[in-house]
Order: C-alpha cells, then structure tokens, then sequence
C-alpha cells in the first residue's frame, strides 16, 4: 500500500546494480573496519589503565555467630535467619579492598530467591551498595564514593533476603558461596567481570517494577560500548556503507545482545503461566487468602450495618496493604498511618465510629489493652477471624 | 476465555477507528495499510472521549453499549461492501506474525501492575460500586471532607481507568487488557513496518524495526505487567510522530487531523501527556520557522544562555507590582510563570537508566551517533520536526529532573525510566529513519 504521494518519497530501493566484485569489496571493507574496532574495543576495556594480577583469599571473611554459616557440599551456606533481610559485617579493611578494590564471589548458587549486595556504611548511614548478581562468579566493585571517602571507619556488610515476587518469597533463600577473593583491576578480573554481565542479564520476574532494576554494566564499559558503537556509526557513515549492509551488521548486533533476554522472556513466560495456571483468583496463595478474608469481613460487616463506615487499614507489608486495599474496593477504606488522630478524623467525615482493620501481627490476640496506640484501647473489638482484628471507634 | 475477551475488545476497537475513519476519509481508505494501528486508536479515543461524557454529564452507562452496536453495524457492511478483503496474503501472514509475537508479549498473569491494581484499576471498581461520577478523592484530601471513596490516582487523568470500566462492565475481570494491549502494540510495530515500506526502505530495515521495537525490555515488562499509562503514551506518541511526519510530507488535511485527534489522547493517560503535546506542536512550528542552517545559531545561544544563567548573579527587578526574578533557584515573570528551581545531580541515576540498567538493550547507546548525524547530515525538511521534538523533550526531561523537585523521583529511578520508556518507541523509529532518510553532503 502506497500514500499518495508516496513516490516521492526518501531512497531508491535499488538505486544501481553493483558488481560482485564491487559488492565484496565493499563488504570486505565494512567487516574489516568493523572487526579493527571490536578488537580495539576489547583491548581498551580489558587492558587500559589495567593493574598486575594480585589477589587474596576472603572466604572467611564473614563475622558470624555460632549457628549462622554452615559448610556442605564444599559450599558455605550463610543462613537467612528464616528468609529476612539479615546482613553481616564483613572483615575487610578498607586500605586492603582500596588496593584489590574487586571482590570476586565464586560460585554463588543463590540464584533466583536470594537478593543479595554488600553495603558500606559510616555508622547506621548507607554510603553505597553495590549488588551481588545471581552468577556463578559474582564480581562486586568498590565504588568510586568509597574509594573517596576519608573515613577509614567506614564498615562493609553482606546484606541478603529472599527475593519477594508478588509479595511472596520461595525456595532457600540461604546465601551460598564457595570462595571470596579480592583481586586486582586486572586484565582477568576485568574479563571474568565482563563474562558475569554477559551471564546475568536482568531476568524479568513476575513482579519486576519498573523501577526495579539491576545494574547490568559498569560505567567503563557503558562508556567503551557508547564510544565503540559512535565511532562504528560515524565511521560507516562517512565510509558511505550501504544501508543494506548497515542494517544487517546493527540487527546482527542488536540479536546477540537481545538473544539471552529473549529467551529469558520465553522462560519466564513459561514460568509465569505455570505458576498461576491454577490460580481461580488472586495472585498468589497470600493473595487468596486475603481475598477470603475480604469477602467474609464485607459480609459481616453488612450484616452489622456497618459497611457505610470509613475503614481505616493498619496492617504490615505493603504487598498485604495494597491487596487488602484493592479486594475491599468497595468500601470507603483508608490506610491508616501512626501519627492519625482519629477523632479529628471523624469530625472532618462527619461521623461517630469508624473501624480500625488490623492483625495479630500488629495487634497481639487482637487485645486492645496491649496495643501501643492509645486511641485504640477505647474502642470495641468486633470482630476476630483468620488472625485479622477489626476494632469500631 | 480471556483471549476471546481481548479479541473481541480490539475487534471492537478497530471496528469503530474504521467506522470514524471512512466518514474522515472517505476518499483515501488506501492510506490504511492491512492491520494498521490506526483505526485501533482512533476507536480508543472514540472510547474514552464517549465515556468521559457519560461521566461528566451523568448520562445513562448503558449508551456505552453503542460502543459494540457500532462496531457490529461496522463489519456488517464491511463484509457486504467486501471492504474487508479477507484473500489478501500480505494480510494473513502479518496475522500468523502478530499471534506469534502476541504470543511472546502476553504473560497470562492474573493481575495488573500493582500501582495500577491500587490506582487505574481500583478506580474503574469503585466507579462500578459507587457510580461512574462517585467522588474519588487523593487520601490527603479525603481526610479533609466528609464522605467520597479514596483513590491514589484521583487527580491522575482517567483515560486507562476508563478503558478498564468498560471492559469491566461486560466481563468479570481485567486480564482483556493484556491482549487488547499485546494487539494493539504489535499493531503499532506493523504500522511502523508499513510506514517504512511506504518510505521504501529495504525489507532488513523493516525487520530491524519491528525487532528492536519488540525487544526492549523495559517496554516487554510494561506489556506483561500491563496496567501502567507509560506504554499507552509511547505508543500514541509514535503514532503522532508518524502521523506528523507523513502530514509536513505530502501536506494532505487528514494527516493533520489525525495527528492531533491522536494528540488529544496523550492528556487523558497521564499529566505529563500535555507536556509532550505541548512539545511536539511546539516542535512543529519551531521546525516550520526555523532554517536549518540556523541550527548552529540556536545552539550557540542555548549554550550561552546557560553559561550566563549559571555564571551571573541572580537578577531581580519589580514594578508596578511585578517582579522579574531570574536566579538559579527561581525563575518567575511577575504572577504569570514561577519556577522554583533545586538543582540536584542526578547525572548519574539518568546515566544508569539510559545505559547501565538492561532496560533498553543497546538503544540509548546510538544517541550520540544519531545526534551527530543529524546535526551534520542532510534531510527532508519534513523529517526535522520528529527530530527536533526528540531533541525538545530530552532538554525538558534533563531540565526536569536536574532542576525540579521530580529529583526526588529519580533516586529510585521510577520516574526516569517511566520518562525514557515514553520516548523508547520515538527514538527507535527516528534511529531507524536517520540512516534511511539522511543524505549526506557530497
């Protein structure tokens, strides 16, 4: 289908019949000028401003206490302490990481439920983090802000917890390693980091947010890669490559560096219709039962006459928040924050009660007299079930 | 089920775009290439515009069922008039192609995005329990008045919410969506295609086309995880583009209708749809003013303008009233502009979201290149505008972020890979036309 005036449009699609001798000449001359830059290219990345290879053994460089690492399997297993967020410090001066500023984490088999990265900090105050991918050789570089920072007080933690998707987490979620070394920015450090990127493209999980995101490359090598593919484009440019020849060397391009995430799009897709397969409703089976729970507190609360009534949520986790939020859509519900001064509230809404959904988890046995909020011991618990207390005010 | 959903939504889609389109066009159907995004979109807008009217005039929700009579009566006389030419083969393999990438691009999960399923989604709910004008209020205004329902998106404009009541009001769930969505970008990716064979670009240009626009990442997720406005503004924003492009091109009326009917849309997915409307009509007529071998000149000045604004000391003077205030911290023209300005760096949250997150593979890699060859190279007069509105909304992104308090926002991220996912499908089309489009200077 042509517009209109279509004819008069950009290029020819067959401007000239080349020969074959030109036309090899010309590819010969594109591969050639292409091939130099790959190569110089890779020579900048691993060799440029590059160090000796000198490196030490950290494997035991985690401070633990008794019952928290184990050894099996020629592997450590560092506990999660039943699936938390838990970190421990690690014993590595910052003189010593300042010379052999990559530590290299050697077949980490946490893979897909453990989130892990080592954080610097001066005091409580995170300086910088940086994250340690789910591979089977982990490289984690100084960052530039500690490489700076005048404080040798500066501490180093490993921190890790289960990687929640959709607000439920899975499997072990154990930290486990076999070796820690501090290296050197050597050329083969700079080449096992370069092999660990390839490696661990970002996988797309069920719940990955956009702004979620894993830091794929380092800067060195974005700046490289920006300059490389500059220079490659300005230089085909000016050569006068065809556009024919062009395209097919970017979509070759763009395939190699796609291909892993295409077919880790696949997988996870796959993954994805799996999981949910036999799934009726709601996400997952934390979701279910919060939809359960929904279903039966509306009917309850219909049958006291007090689903008209602002409901407000005080209840931990924002994935269990948020579902709540959403399965009671139709009532007017309100989450609640700690410094809300209820009574207030209730003159602004013109109203005389409203009701306090919480758990067991905020709200012990559901006692009022035990709540640590002192506008709720004036109230009436009405309802407990399902480890949910709904108190009217 | 799901999929019968979806199918009929689009369906229901396209079949109104094309009821509209033919009384626009009677006499250029030929511009509607074979699964064209097109008649799609304008049925979109057709969609929420009707809605957006029965809710602010209180009108009966069930004229929404004219929505489906009219899409019906559409493919009725389709057939009849044999308008719909079901032989064509280029038709049914762009079909065999679209189910594949569908395919690929629908995850079949059971949820939207989880700011959507508490903001856009939530919104269409309680428009179902409580009426389609219930007042729905922020939760910082709710606590000020009595009664209304409260919703995180309130303020937010009500385009996707909308599009999820309708969709809610005849099926019990929203999962429609993800395979209206799937289709409706994968139709996108055709036009893109048919846009470029119009150009008479090579068959490996069009493929890299379609290929880069169905494998950038950060875009797949928003399709899987479908539920955000991010997507729906990036691909109105391409079809705009295009659309733009082909009216400055062949100057035919109906070009620039559509481009801004599509226009229109942008305002009512998110806030910052404006912004982008505002930008490219501003790109449009800058492009018609400015020469280009002015460009130099104006960037001179913006340079210099800068240096000043950073090297001088701030600049204030009043009368009768007003005050002129220009200073790195504010900017303000009497009671009719104010800009509070804070500089942050954020150079390197903006770095990592272009470069070192897997977001956008090696898209934002060519920019530098691209923008050379544009400021060196030779082009049609009428492919500047597409460049120049790129170019706009880039400096107003940077002066957003490293000026304003959405600096906050860029920390984590969220807002700066939002802003880039907007303007991925954009600079892929305008990558692949500047090596099509550039003729360079002998």
């Amino acid at each position: 289908m042509q517009h209109p005036a279509a004819e008069e449009a950009g290029c020819d699609r067959n401007p000239d019949h080349p020969t074959f001798k030109h036309k090899a000449t010309s590819w010969l001359r594109f591969l050639a000028f292409s091939a130099v830059l790959l190569v110089v290219f890779f020579c900048g990345l691993l060799f440029v401003g590059s160090q000796p290879q000198q490196e030490t053994d950290v494997t035991r460089a985690i401070e633990v206490k008794p019952g928290q690492m184990f050894f099996n399997d020629d592997h450590y297993h560092l506990s999660s302490q039943g699936g938390q967020l838990v970190e421990y410090p690690l014993d590595i001066p910052l003189s010593q990481w300042r010379q052999l500023p990559h530590l290299v984490i050697e077949a980490t088999l946490n893979n897909e439920n453990v989130w892990a990265q080592v954080l610097w900090k001066n005091g409580d105050d995170v300086v910088a983090s940086s994250q340690i991918k789910n591979s089977q050789l982990a490289v984690v570089s100084l960052p530039a802000v500690v490489k700076e920072w005048d404080e040798e007080a500066l501490s180093a933690y490993i921190q890790f917890g289960p990687l929640l998707d959709l607000g439920a987490a899975s499997g072990n979620n154990d930290f486990v390693y076999q070796r820690m070394r501090l290296t050197s920015d050597s050329v083969i450090t700079r080449w096992q980091m370069l092999w660990s990127h390839w490696q661990t493209f970002t996988p797309l999980r069920a719940s990955a947010l956009n702004y979620w995101s894993i830091q794929d490359i380092t800067m060195p090598t974005a700046l490289w890669l920006m300059g490389l593919l500059t220079v490659w484009l300005l230089g085909c440019w000016f050569m006068g490559v065809s556009l024919n020849q062009l395209t097919i060397a970017i979509l070759l391009l763009w395939l190699v560096f796609s291909g892993p995430w295409l077919v880790n799009q696949v997988n996870n897709r796959a993954f994805i219709n799996q999981r949910f397969d036999e799934l009726a409703e709601g996400i997952n089976d934390e979701d279910q039962s919060i939809l359960q729970f929904s279903e039966q507190l509306r009917a309850e609360l219909q049958s006291q006459n007090a689903d008209h009534l602002p409901l407000m949520l005080a209840l931990r986790g924002d994935f269990h928040r948020t579902r709540m939020a959403y399965h009671l859509h139709d009532l007017p519900v309100f989450m609640m924050t700690s410094d809300m001064d209820l009574d207030v509230l209730k003159r602004q809404k013109a109203v005389t009660e409203m009701l306090i959904l919480t758990s067991e988890a905020v709200l012990s046995d559901c006692d009022l007299s035990h709540s640590i909020f002192p506008e709720w011991q004036s109230g009436e618990l009405i309802l407990q079930m399902d480890g949910y207390c709904v108190v009217k005010r | 089920m799901m999929v019968l959903h979806g199918l009929l939504m689009w369906i229901m889609l396209n079949s109104v775009g094309h009821q509209l389109l033919n009384v626009m066009m009677k006499d250029q159907r030929s511009i509607q290439a074979p699964w064209d995004a097109l008649p799609a979109f304008v049925g979109l807008l057709v969609l929420i515009v009707w809605a957006q009217l029965i809710q602010w005039l209180h009108l009966p929700t069930n004229l929404l069922y004219l929505l489906p009579v009219l899409a019906a009566w559409g493919l009725v006389m389709g057939v009849l008039n044999k308008t719909i030419d079901w032989r064509q083969p280029r038709r049914w393999l762009m079909m065999a192609l679209m189910a594949v990438a569908v395919w690929f691009l629908v995850s079949g999960m059971p949820l939207a995005a989880w700011d959507s399923w508490l903001g856009w989604e939530m919104k269409a709910q309680q428009w179902l329990d409580h009426g389609l004008s219930a007042p729905l209020h922020r939760y910082e205004d709710w606590v000020k008045q009595p009664g209304g329902w409260v919703n995180p998106t309130a303020h937010y404009p009500d385009g996707l919410s909308l599009l999820f009541y309708v969709g809610l009001q005849w099926f019990a769930n929203n999962q429609w969506l993800a395979w209206v969505l799937a289709l409706m970008y994968v139709q996108l990716v055709v036009t893109v295609t048919n846009h470029l064979d119009q150009k008479q670009a090579p068959i490996s240009l069009q493929v890299l086309a379609g290929l880069m626009l169905l494998t950038l990442p950060l875009i797949n997720n928003h399709i899987m995880m479908f539920g955000y406005a991010d997507i729906w503004l990036a691909m109105v924003m391409l079809l705009v583009v295009i659309r733009g492009e082909l009216w400055n091109q062949f100057h035919q009326v109906n070009d620039g209708r559509l481009a801004l009917m599509l226009c229109a849309l942008l305002p009512a997915f998110k806030a910052e749809g404006w912004v982008w409307m505002a930008l490219l009509l501003f790109a449009h007529f800058f492009s018609k003013f400015l020469i280009r071998k002015h460009r130099w000149v104006v960037v001179l000045l913006a340079a210099t303008m800068i240096l000043l604004w950073f090297g001088l000391d701030p600049w204030a003077h009043s009368w009768a009233g007003r005050t002129v205030v220009i200073s790195q911290s504010l900017i303000q023209m009497g009671d009719a502009f104010s800009l509070q300005l804070i500089p942050q760096d954020v150079s390197f949250e903006m770095f990592s979201g272009l470069f070192l997150q897997n977001n956008w593979g090696l898209l934002w890699f060519f920019l530098p290149a691209v923008l050379v060859v544009w400021a060196f190279g030779r082009y049609p007069k009428h492919t500047q505008v597409s460049q120049t509105f790129l170019v706009l909304s880039f400096v107003a992104f940077v002066v957003l972020f490293t000026f304003t308090d959405a600096s906050r926002w860029a920390e984590n991220y969220t807002a700066i890979n939002r802003i880039t996912l907007q303007l991925a499908p954009v600079f892929v089309y305008l990558f692949i036309a500047t090596w099509l489009d550039q003729k360079r200077a002998a």
